[in-house]
């Protein structure tokens, strides 16, 4: 039997987990970009002061119809702007005053008879549904999905780092509705078996497993950052379902956007997010509309303090923002602020090789090692412990009794252990 | 004001003294059964093995960085099992010089903590086994003893401890109870063996000591001490509870193998690590000079746990991609 990798975080996630979910609705501007996609030619398909209802096209785009970003709320343009987003760059972007007083947009009618596979993706594409697993295209995946072939599709609400509830919020508010979406996004790729995989608590566990039944939720154990799905609901026990290559995976709110979608016309312009950290004394899951500020967003949770450190997606991969003046958007389950307090400066030592960065690396590194070898600027010999696998999990980071950020070097090794193989190979044929 | 920061940004709370505070802690145990048996002087000696590590790691921390640095507790880890591992009648300067010698020689010339290459504790009590064999193998009886002198030994009733007397060939008188009581001649550390596989059970769950290292050990020594008793007199199973229960290979198994720094990472270079760790032991039991060279064995198998390491990895490597290729295929 050959040993596990992986850590066991510390889980902080009550008591937002077991709250019910806060609507984030009296927003007074959202801030939503033209599009996602850099390199396409954008025309903006709004100007300043037209209103614009929920699902309004804000651009055209010629080269990439999917990547166009439709209006998430009923309001009026009040500008453009640029700003640095930093979970997608430099982003153009329409400011939308918000105004409820609007007629209500034209709701499509909900589809009811037995649908087609293309009827789905149709609906799909024209909801705009981004999967906030990786922040990509819901129909991009399907459609691939489709062509290659996948036996076995499940809906991922693992969240196992700490402070993440928003999956388990959406799985306990409407588990009926995540499984119908993802049945239909199974019927989509043709794939035969489908489920939700989950890191739940036993109550809401319970809660789910009463209002879908047993066999369609697989619960998983808790280790980072591969959690191995246990089934539950044999008689003899549990036992573990490894995920095997064929398994692909699509976020919970994104099932959800296509449940709503296909039955009741919705387009995807929400999104269900964690606010959390020790600056939030009230940590809860909001949904907010696409372009809602993370500074409304963390007014109507009502901080005390003014953060030190505002991350957003979670505290093992989030990225830091320096301003709170930025959108929340597809793709983001997470935000955290934090005092100082909370994130004090590591003091770094030098390695004493205790070697746990090894017993938790799940891409079977040697991180320690790499570490080396980086310090000692033995460049050629780090292609040797194939830097390039690691996926940047940050287990190793966090693990390192000396406070070693082992990560980042192993990602710095990737790039310099790259260019040296680059230089030797043009030395080898000069 | 928003600053940036990196991912993770909260951390594990372990810090480096983290290890050395959990083999502190298993070593009150042993203590405390050995002043059970011999009185005070057994503490005296791991004191004193302590105070020798922090006074040379103090004199090298100044020479090398201008300030001492002792918080990782290592130094203190190092000089208490140089301790634990004397002989109850042991002059107390003996440990002292062991200490001053594995920190002074075996570990602040290397690099100081993390980068020392052989175990400062194995290779100060080689350094003592070497220098003064004939004040450190020498047991007192516990049937005769209940309380040592802490200064004249002389009239100190002693006895042949059970690997001396399966090191001439003889035949031991001590039983199961004998050995689970720690009512034998032995080591400090080395008569709580069933306190020992309680701290071993211990440092797991800590994350301090790898059963990838101990259990392969144990085992291996078992299979060995079945297969060629060392006193043909006795039957397999009193051959086994010998060699596991006596000397120190119980003990360096538990502390000295698992040492983090000396020991490999890698899960398979650790399973080959305890597995050569038992080999070298058993050899040295049967054709050694030494009654306790454990710390011998543990020092040479000390210089191959990087080559372990790195050709470990490869070979895991090499077969992973090899069928990843031929399930593509």
């Amino acid at each position: 039997m050959l040993p596990r990798h992986g850590i066991r975080l510390p889980f902080q996630k009550e008591p937002a987990r077991s709250q019910p979910t806060a609507e984030l609705t009296d927003i007074s501007q959202v801030i939503l970009p033209f599009s996602y996609a850099t390199e396409a030619s954008v025309m903006p398909a709004v100007s300043l002061y037209d209103t614009v209802n929920k699902g309004t096209p804000l651009s055209t785009i010629e080269d990439d119809p999917i990547a166009i970003v439709c209006s998430s709320v009923m309001g009026a343009v009040s500008g453009e702007r640029e700003i640095q987003h930093p979970l997608y760059g430099t982003l153009h972007c329409a400011v939308i005053d918000c105004m409820p007083s609007l007629p209500a947009p034209e709701v499509p009618v909900p589809l009811t008879e037995e649908l087609t596979v293309e009827q789905i993706l149709e609906t799909a594409e024209s909801a705009d549904i981004i999967d906030e697993l990786d922040g990509v295209p819901l129909i991009l995946k399907l459609r691939e999905w489709q062509q290659s072939g996948c036996d076995f599709l499940a809906a991922d609400g693992i969240e196992i780092e700490p402070f993440a509830s928003s999956a388990c919020a959406v799985l306990r508010e409407h588990p009926e509705q995540v499984l119908e979406g993802l049945r239909l996004a199974a019927l989509c790729v043709g794939a035969a078996r489908y489920h939700i995989a989950a890191c739940l608590p036993g109550s809401i566990r319970r809660a789910i497993t009463h209002r879908i039944g047993k066999d369609y939720l697989y619960q998983t154990d808790s280790l980072y950052p591969k959690a191995e799905p246990v089934r539950f609901g044999k008689r003899d026990g549990r036992y573990t379902v490894k995920y095997g290559s064929a398994v692909q995976k699509i976020g919970v709110q994104a099932c959800l956007a296509l449940y709503r979608a296909v039955y009741l016309g919705e387009s995807h312009d929400r999104c269900t997010v964690t606010v959390a950290g020790d600056a939030v004394p009230h940590p809860q899951n909001v949904s907010v509309p696409f372009g809602t500020t993370v500074q409304q967003v963390l007014a109507y949770c009502g901080i005390t303090e003014p953060p030190d450190y505002l991350v957003l997606g979670e505290q093992m991969t989030g990225t830091t923002a320096l301003t709170m003046d930025i959108p929340i958007l597809a793709g983001m389950t997470c935000l955290l602020a934090f005092t100082a307090k909370a994130i004090r400066p590591i003091q770094t030592r030098t390695c004493i090789g205790c070697g746990r960065c090894v017993q938790v690396c799940h891409a079977d590194l040697l991180p320690f090692e790499i570490n080396r070898r980086f310090r000692n600027m033995h460049y050629e010999r780090l292609r040797n412990l194939s830097p390039e696998r690691c996926d940047g999990c940050n287990a190793c980071s966090y693990i390192c009794p000396c406070g070693i950020d082992l990560a980042a070097t192993i990602e710095e090794a990737k790039h310099i252990g790259n260019t040296v193989a680059v230089e030797l190979e043009g030395d080898t044929d000069a | 004001m928003l600053k940036p920061s990196s991912a993770p940004y909260l951390r594990n709370a372990q810090r480096p003294a983290y290890q050395s505070y959990g083999v502190l802690l298993c070593l009150v145990p042993l203590i405390v059964l050995a002043y059970v048996h011999y009185g005070i002087r057994p503490l005296l000696l791991v004191l004193s093995g302590m105070l020798g590590a922090i006074f040379t790691e103090f004199v090298c921390g100044l020479f090398r960085h201008g300030r001492p640095k002792i918080s990782d507790a290592t130094c203190i880890v190092t000089g208490s099992l140089i301790g634990a591992m004397m002989s109850p009648l042991t002059p107390f300067w003996v440990p002292m010089i062991g200490s001053a010698f594995a920190i002074g020689v075996a570990k602040m010339p290397f690099g100081g903590t993390g980068r020392n290459i052989f175990n400062p504790a194995a290779a100060g009590m080689a350094f003592c086994a070497v220098c003064f064999p004939t004040r450190l193998f020498v047991y007192p009886d516990p049937a005769f003893t209940n309380s040592l002198p802490l200064w004249d030994t002389s009239a100190v009733v002693t006895a042949a401890s059970p690997t001396a007397q399966l090191n001439s060939g003889g035949t031991t008188s001590y039983g199961w109870v004998s050995l689970l009581s720690g009512d034998f001649p032995g080591p400090i550390g080395s008569i709580g063996v069933l306190i020992l596989l309680a701290c071993a059970v211990y440092l797991f769950m800590r994350h301090s000591a790898s059963p990838l290292i101990l259990l392969p050990y144990l085992l291996v020594c078992t299979i060995i001490a079945a297969l060629f008793p060392r006193a043909a007199s006795v039957d397999t199973v009193t051959s086994i509870s010998l060699e596991l229960c006596t000397g120190l290979l119980l003990f360096s198994g538990v502390f000295l193998l698992n040492d983090p720094v000396t020991a490999p990472r890698f899960w398979l270079a650790r399973i080959l690590y305890g597995v050569l760790a038992a080999i070298a032991t058993m050899l040295l039991r049967h054709f050694g000079r030494f009654e306790c060279s454990e710390f011998f064995a543990v020092m040479l198998v000390n210089s191959f746990s990087p080559l372990l390491d790195r050709s470990c990895w490869r070979l895991t490597a090499y077969i992973k991609r090899k069928s990843e290729e031929v399930s593509r295929t």
